[in-house]
């Protein structure tokens, strides 16, 4: 049912004409359990997002190897579910049109399917919003429908894309708990990735930490507060110490680098 | 990247929330109702301007002439015989041309989207061809194909031609990559990818090069008829010109504007129907 994901020495490396070729990870190994939640933070540009879609089978490896279960990912695959920064709803279809569309792209949709979307709606709080259009509701609202869209496929993976980055603080720790709690029921093998080092050690059962240019993997942090969470977790003493100590990593980072970066974003 | 992406975005969610919708499209109705009022009596305020203005400065009617004398050519029987008959010539051609046009604009710009390989031959020639003023193969056309409709189709058909090419291509080609990437990871096929995502996708920008489009096709069957005809409007303007009666000239002008006007309306009432969520 669930499965797991293992990642061996894996390379990417992003050629443009005309520029010099930029390494987005390099030698990263990330073992996850079946069933297990790993939250991933690092600065922006350190390949994290690279790292996850690899793992989606969207973006190939230019050295290295992915394996989901028992097969190696080479491209998209049905049992793995991607959830993106934005809610990516089509505009045209309702909100329950736009949950079920991943069934009737897969022609499976039926009667169990459409039960389970209808409870997931339920659960996000959109039950009365099936037959709106994604305009018609709030960015928070569009994005648990884009959660629902990824949790009715019934997926072994769920990959996160920074999926709370556009939402206000209220949503989002709402948010956090809709999520931990959609997984501790499914039990679907979760990959997280966030720029919010406390999101990262209140979902987590792992903490992975990146550092930028080449992407790879500078700690892995176990957090030891159990399947079931509440917002007590936050005022655990352990709490504040892990998320320092996530965050000590990133202040090591000094002015010079963040210059760079910031530079970088005017290029771009 | 990210940073400035998450910025973008947050402006946006941020905004719909806060947006009172009820009162907003209680405004927005209002709004719409007096816009058409004011429109209205826009309209109404220049027709009797038309009419009493070309009077008090006694302008001569050869020149300027006053609304009821063009409104009289429509009263008058032989007149409008001839009206009517020389309005359906460019009608039709006007029409034809402009099924042919988008038939076969979106037809190649659907092909120039798919291969990336036949676009980047094909382009020079698009771009050519665009900065090109297409009446001016009008001509041409006459030469090869004579005096009857075709010729006047065919510079429609050039005319429609573009604009529905472009905005099919262009609108397929800007699909949000962020969509593109759901269906890829959804394993969608191709042919999925195209009835799901990039046919809606590129309605919006289709609508708008159908409305350049529509405006197009009757440029097109008047100069067409300009160059060489023996029905048309555009042979009709030309006839009542040399006879020096204004008013009549004017008649036609009023025929061109209405049924543009009717046109676009349509167009924008199909938009609105199709592209409902925007």
């Amino acid at each position: 049912m669930t499965e797991r994901i293992e990642v061996r020495d894996a390379e990417v490396v992003f050629t443009r004409k005309g520029a010099d070729p930029v390494t987005a990870i390099h030698g990263v190994d990330l073992e996850v359990e079946a069933g297990g939640f790993v939250s991933i933070v690092g600065p922006s540009g350190c390949g994290k997002t690279t790292l996850l879609r690899a793992i989606g089978g969207l973006q190939d490896l230019s050295s290295g190897s992915i394996a989901v279960g028992d097969q190696e990912v080479i491209g998209p695959q049905r049992s793995i579910s991607f959830m993106f920064q934005q809610p990516t709803l089509l505009p045209w279809m309702t909100i329950e049109q736009n949950c079920l569309m991943p069934a009737r792209l897969h022609h499976r949709l039926d009667e169990q399917y459409r039960r389970r979307v209808g409870a997931l709606l339920e659960r996000a709080g959109l039950g009365t919003f099936g037959t709106k259009y994604p305009k018609e509701l709030s960015g928070g609202m569009q994005q648990r429908a884009s959660i629902v869209r990824a949790l009715g496929q019934d997926p072994e993976v769920l990959l996160l894309d920074e999926p709370f980055g556009a939402l206000d603080a209220m949503t989002r720790e709402q948010m956090n708990f809709d999520l931990h709690q959609m997984w501790a029921r499914a039990g679907v093998t979760t990959l997280l990735i966030t720029h919010s080092i406390p999101e990262a050690v209140l979902l987590g059962e792992r903490v992975i930490v990146m550092s930028s240019r080449p992407g790879r993997i500078i700690d892995d942090i176990e957090i030891p507060f159990g399947r079931e969470r509440s917002a007590d977790v936050m005022n655990d003493p352990e709490f504040s110490r892990l998320t320092a100590h996530v965050r000590s990593h990133f202040a090591k980072d000094d002015e010079t680098a963040r210059v760079k970066e910031r530079g970088q974003l005017v290029r771009d | 990247m990210s940073v400035t992406e998450a910025s973008t975005v947050n402006k946006r969610t941020t905004s719909s929330p806060t947006k009172p919708r009820g009162p907003a499209r209680r405004k927005g109705t209002a709004g719409r109702a007096n816009g058409n009022a004011i429109a209205t009596l826009s309209v109404i305020t220049v027709l009797v301007a038309w009419e009493f203005v070309p009077r008090l400065l006694k302008i001569d009617t050869f020149i300027f002439p006053p609304l009821s004398a063009v409104l009289n050519k429509f009263t008058d029987g032989a007149t409008l015989t001839l009206l009517y008959q020389h309005a359906q010539v460019t009608i039709y051609e006007a029409l034809v041309g402009l099924a042919i046009g988008i038939f076969l604009g979106v037809s190649v710009g659907f092909v120039l989207a798919e291969w990336s390989v036949t676009r980047k031959a094909v382009y020079p020639f698009i771009v050519a061809f665009q900065s090109m003023p297409k009446v001016a193969l009008a001509p041409l056309f006459i030469i090869w194909f004579g005096f009857g409709y075709t010729p006047k189709i065919l510079v429609v058909v050039m005319l429609v031609f573009f604009p529905m090419l472009v905005n099919t291509m262009n609108g397929i080609l800007s699909t949000d990559p962020a969509r593109l990437d759901l269906f890829k990871s959804l394993c969608a096929s191709r042919w999925q990818v195209w009835r799901r995502l990039l046919l809606p996708s590129a309605l919006p920008s289709m609508f708008a090069g159908l409305e350049v489009a529509v405006v197009n096709s009757f440029i097109g069957a008047i100069t067409g008829e300009f160059v060489g005809a023996d029905a048309g409007l555009g042979v009709l303007l030309q006839q009542f010109k040399n006879a020096y009666d204004t008013p009549a000239v004017f008649a036609i002008l009023v025929i061109l504007a209405l049924v543009g006007v009717l046109l676009n309306q349509s167009v924008r009432l199909c938009r609105r129907r199709f592209v409902f969520w925007q």
